[in-house]
């Protein structure tokens, strides 16, 4: 199964993007059957993410060498290694230390793909993403999708429970 | 000559703690709370209706959600003088349960042991004689040598991969890091199987909440839940047997692995039974009600002033004056417009940043007191309070897992340890396993309850209700797992006017009133050994055992060599 996780803080404007891409995801329909979508909101250990097999995780990333909303990618070796330079989500710590430890028990996803968008307010009590990071759903969705698509081509098994 | 350390954030969204101290003499000396980052929850709800309260206010905080939604609604159906029915009591007890069971083990194991516990000694721990001293405190069945010898492999394998996660950050080898070898390799294979069954406990929570992390079960006046034993689609004993084959699995790593682990843990560091302890006045309020009115629980409230016992004042209920009328939070030193003490109905949210200066304002939080024959006190909450508050009134579960972990502790450590060792750094901890077995029980208890209850042919979840016009107040409570949390509601006319959380950390992480009296986590910090100021393991051990939503960056300034060094910890 392909886990699609949103994590962020939905009373914090662009912090809470992770949570505005599954909300829009859930208006739409996924192309493919096996896939979940999670509003992990700021949890980490309550996340089910030892469930899937493949696993994106959506979330705001804050980093001084990227204007606001510019899109990041990391994969699953890249965020094991732990933390990245000058780039760290908000929200990471945990999220990031957990998926470390169900590597260590083996119980982490095989492929984990980390979505990050560079937000530009982060600091005001308010539900709305500024125009700026609004505009970068789409490309976000985008890459969704397109990960999706490359996953179910190269492995058409599902974990099975 | 005093060395200034401040430990600051950089990352934690569920609130930016910084810790100031000043250290003379490998001692603290003074130590300044401040919250950097301000919430602005109450302007959100402004206006909104009160149904959206509980769903918006579990956002605030990624580690406590269901413990906002479930002081929201009681604060609605304060203000309607709304009953519950009984089927919803058992319900929400059985939610708050296993998620106090899941909170408290990823907080000893996950967020705090690796302050005690060195991970890296750890592999020079001998499998054999580490079975050997797990079997002598635990019938737990995984306390095999192949399972340490396992854990022990994949340690070395972890670490000669680089890829040390959350390790990465540890103070391994610091000189107050004094466990054997063994004792490391037990503690780190528990750590690694709590990652199994904290899942059990949150599963559990899940099962009746409808979703992770954020549960959709709850209504106004009761909850969402169907029942009908004949349906697929509602709580039906299908539903019901996997919730209890989920909490016994969870109980059962409580019993046999948490408890026996926190007490012997903390009799390794006897010490500990001395520094930490802080402000001595204690609050915590009843919970797991038993009753619709909310006038009878399975878990005690009161306070206690001044280390007193003898002189306990119980809170009798959701609508006892005592505990309503009798809290008020000064901004004298909080970022916000004026320099009043209000009640939190009466209080107004205008913030005013004018920087860092503990002479004036130094940090968001608001510092809550609670005012006992006209004098003001600071107020430590959290599983300690609730423990000392539920022995001074002679709770039989209490004072059973009490006796039997200072019995157990004393045995260990060679000291005798008394119920007042528990007001300290190492007493926090153990209180909190302590409070953990007590729930263990209850929940249990309130799964039957529930079942006979249903059994008796009452299906009711839900009561109805209408705002009448004009304005209404209510306060809600609940002991939640880093202590006491209440929310505040002022309702006109059907819409939310005022609404006010004074959550558990604003408590114990109150910045100092206009009386100058510090807060808890400030007040624990003095007398605070620090063996070296660039690695303030020492000061993370007190803050960490009061359970903070929060974990932080440390940011050292040493004033002599005029250096900083960051090191970051969980």
């Amino acid at each position: 199964m392909i886990g699609i996780v949103g994590v962020g803080n939905l009373l914090l404007k662009d912090d809470g993007v992770g949570i505005h891409v599954i909300n829009r995801l859930r208006k739409l329909s996924l192309p493919l059957g096996d896939v979940e979508l999670v509003d992990g909101g700021t949890a980490s250990f309550s996340l089910p993410v030892h469930r899937y097999k493949k696993l994106i995780i959506i979330d705001a990333v804050k980093s001084p060498h990227h204007p606001p909303a510019t899109i990041l990618q990391f994969d699953k070796s890249r965020i094991l290694r732990g933390n990245i330079e000058g780039v760290f989500s908000s929200h990471d710590i945990t999220l990031f230390d957990y998926l470390a430890l169900l590597e260590m028990i083996g119980d982490a996803p095989e492929d984990v793909l980390l979505i990050g968008v560079v937000p530009k307010e982060f600091d005001t009590p308010d539900t709305t993403l500024t125009p700026e990071v609004e505009k970068a759903l789409y490309e976000v969705i985008k890459i969704v999708f397109k990960k999706i698509e490359e996953w179910s081509k190269n492995n058409n098994q599902s974990k099975t429970y | 000559m005093a060395t200034k350390i401040r430990i600051d954030p950089i990352t934690r969204i569920e609130g930016h703690l910084r810790i100031e101290v000043e250290v003379e003499n490998g001692h603290v000396k003074n130590a300044w709370s401040s919250s950097q980052m301000w919430r602005g929850i109450e302007l959100i709800l402004r206006k909104r209706e009160p149904e959206d309260a509980w769903i918006i206010t579990q956002r605030i905080c990624g580690v406590c959600t269901t413990v906002h939604a479930i002081a929201s609604v009681r604060a609605v159906e304060n203000a309607l003088k709304l009953e519950v029915p009984l089927n919803a009591q058992y319900i929400r007890n059985i939610i708050i349960g296993t998620h106090a069971i899941h909170d408290h083990i990823v907080h000893f194991y996950h967020l705090s042991a690796l302050d005690w516990v060195d991970v890296v000694s750890a592999l020079n721990g001998d499998p054999r004689k580490a079975a050997k001293i797990a079997q002598s405190l635990s019938d737990w069945p995984h306390n095999g040598v192949s399972d340490f010898k396992a854990v022990k492999e994949r340690l070395i394998k972890f670490v000669s991969s680089g890829q040390l996660g959350p390790f990465a950050n540890g103070y391994w080898g610091h000189p107050a890091m004094k466990l054997p070898p063994e004792v490391n390799l037990i503690a780190v294979t528990h750590y690694l199987q709590a990652l199994e069954y904290q899942r059990y406990a949150d599963s559990a929570c899940a099962l009746l909440g409808g979703k992770n992390p954020h549960i959709q079960n709850l209504a106004i006046g009761g909850v969402a839940n169907p029942i009908n034993l004949n349906n697929q689609a509602t709580l039906n004993m299908e539903k019901l047997m996997k919730l209890k084959f989920l909490m016994e699995k969870a109980v059962k790593f409580v019993k046999e692995v948490y408890l026996p682990d926190a007490i012997a843990l903390m009799s390794f560091y006897p010490e500990w039974f001395k520094y930490g302890k802080g402000v001595d006045n204690y609050l915590s309020v009843p919970d797991f009600p038993l009753d619709t009115k909310g006038e009878e629980f399975d878990l005690p409230g009161g306070t206690i002033f001044n280390g007193d016992l003898q002189n306990v004042i119980p809170i009798k209920g959701f609508n006892d004056p005592y505990f309503r009328d009798n809290i008020k939070e000064s901004i004298f030193h909080s970022w916000y417009e004026g320099t009043w003490m209000k009640h939190p109905w009466d209080e107004d949210t205008i913030p005013n940043y004018t920087g860092y200066d503990v002479k004036s304002k130094y940090s968001w939080t608001k510092a809550p007191r609670f005012i006992y024959n006209e004098k003001v006190y600071p107020m430590q909450v959290g599983p300690l309070a609730q423990i000392l508050v539920g022995y001074a009134l002679d709770h039989e579960l209490i004072k059973k897992y009490t006796k039997m972990a200072l019995s157990k502790a004393s045995e260990i450590s060679g000291r005798k340890l008394t119920i007042n060792h528990l007001k300290s750094t190492a007493g926090r901890h153990l209180a909190r396993a302590i409070r953990t077995a007590v729930i263990a029980d209850i929940v249990q208890k309130h799964w039957q309850l529930l079942v006979d209850n249903i059994s008796k042919g009452d299906i009711t979840t839900w009561n109805k209700y209408d705002y009448p016009q004009g304005e209404i107040r209510g306060v809600g409570f609940h002991e939640a797992p880093r202590g006491t949390l209440s929310h505040w509601v002022v309702i006109e006319n059907g819409r939310i006017k005022n609404y006010q959380a004074v959550v558990p950390s604003t408590w114990n992480s109150s910045p100092r009133d206009q009386k100058e009296r510090r807060g808890p986590y400030e007040e624990s910090l003095i007398g605070n050994p620090v063996a070296d100021v660039r690695k303030p393991l020492e000061i993370l051990r007190t803050v960490h055992s009061f359970d903070p939503c929060i974990a932080c960056a440390v940011h050292v300034f040493d004033s002599d060599r005029k250096e900083s060094v960051e090191v970051k910890v969980l």
